[in-house]
């Protein structure tokens, strides 16, 4: 069964490696015209770009020139070339450690820069844990002792309360031997005065 | 690898200048080429294919005959090129063409006056072409003429250009495409410069 995509793929792939489609693909070729057309135009785009190999080569007399500035390249780079293994004397061993260098890709280049920078912003933002040290400290402790004491006091008053007597008349009367009230009681009368007063 | 090859890879393996110019003789057309057809410009594509042979003599230490000195050396080169591709280091295109560089350098390869139409033909065809070739991008370019002037298999440019075969095929396929599409819309100037060098 013929197929156009195929058998385009196939010109192309033909015509590339430098055989001729025409001695491969003949049955499809002459079945189908649309096929012969695009072998035609690949063959002759192909021709017209393998053309250019003849038409763009430099003529001879442009080559010595050539290979003379390539000689002066060479002689200018030329540098001594180090073997595998094989070390170089000229410098002492504390010249090459400090003047040597490793190559480092740049992604793990900056993540390393970025570790270490980060490091030293968390070292210098986080004060550093106190550490506990146990002394042992004298204390002087004040007891104290709470004492409660009932106190009694006279109440002040002009009018004398009626007093509860009657049970403890003889024990109150016993301690109040010796008794002296500080204050007086003076009555004043006045005569002529109305049936009221006093 | 012949043996005279491998005796001047070991001479020049042994820091021996001219005989790595030898072996540069041998391969300097076909390196030129790849990097004139890739960069366009008679000048960058000296300045591309010298830069390769230096990388090659400073590497040269470490080539162990494993495949032949060519299939290492166009390692080098297609290395060179992506490099130059991602630096952007080119010249403007047009700027000094092959056939302007073959003008300057010897007089009697294209002369307008005593030009055969077969020299204007190729002289037009070139254009037309170095044309199309621009319309690629460097990376389709690169697939295209190792593909086709190098006759690498996808495969190997696959291993070459760290890609997979896949995109070299597509790769390889867009350029072709681009290429017929770009000749066919200049199919008439070839005509007319040759009727106006026979006039």
């Amino acid at each position: 069964m013929h197929n156009c995509k195929t058998t385009r793929e196939r010109l192309t792939e033909l015509l590339l490696d430098g055989a001729d489609p025409r001695m491969v693909l003949a049955p499809e070729l002459r079945a189908c015209a649309e096929c012969r057309e695009e072998f035609d135009a690949l063959n002759e785009t192909l021709r017209a770009a393998t053309r250019l190999i003849e038409t763009a080569t430099p003529p001879e007399s442009y080559w010595p020139g050539y290979h003379e500035r390539l000689k002066q390249r060479l002689h200018a780079a030329q540098q001594p070339r180090v073997e595998p293994g094989q070390y170089v004397h000229s410098r002492s061993w504390l010249t090459r450690f400090f003047v040597s260098s490793i190559r480092v890709p740049v992604p793990v280049g900056l993540a390393i820069i970025m570790i270490v920078g980060l490091a030293f912003a968390l070292s210098i933002r986080v004060p550093a844990e106190p550490s506990i040290v146990h002394v042992p400290v004298e204390v002087p402790v004040i007891q104290e002792r709470t004492v409660e004491r009932i106190v009694y006091r006279e109440k002040r008053s002009r009018k004398a309360r009626p007093r509860q007597v009657s049970t403890r008349h003889d024990s109150t009367l016993a301690s109040l031997e010796g008794f002296k009230p500080a204050e007086e009681v003076k009555l004043t009368v006045i005569k002529g005065g109305s049936g009221n007063e006093k | 690898m012949t043996d005279n090859e491998a005796d001047l890879i070991r001479r020049a393996q042994a820091d021996d200048a001219n005989a790595f110019c030898s072996l540069a003789e041998r391969y300097a057309r076909r390196i030129y080429l790849l990097a004139f057809h890739y960069c366009r410009n008679a000048q960058d594509a000296e300045d591309l294919s010298q830069e390769v042979w230096l990388k090659a003599y400073q590497a040269l230490a470490g080539f162990r005959s494993d495949s032949s000195f060519y299939t290492w050396l166009r390692r080098i080169t297609i290395n060179a090129f992506l490099n130059h591709q991602r630096a952007g280091t080119f010249r403007q295109q047009g700027q000094t063409t092959v056939v302007e560089l073959v003008d300057a350098d010897s007089e009697a390869v294209f002369d307008s006056r005593a030009a055969s139409p077969e020299t204007v033909y190729n002289k037009v065809l070139f254009e037309s072409v170095m044309n199309a070739l621009e319309e690629l991008t460097p990376s389709q370019r690169l697939m295209f003429l190792l593909r086709h002037y190098d006759g690498m298999s996808y495969d190997e440019i696959a291993a070459a250009m760290n890609c997979s075969t896949g995109t070299v095929k597509k790769g390889v396929s867009r350029a072709i495409s681009k290429l017929r599409a770009k000749l066919d819309t200049d199919n008439d100037e070839p005509e007319r410069l040759t009727r106006l060098a026979e006039c």
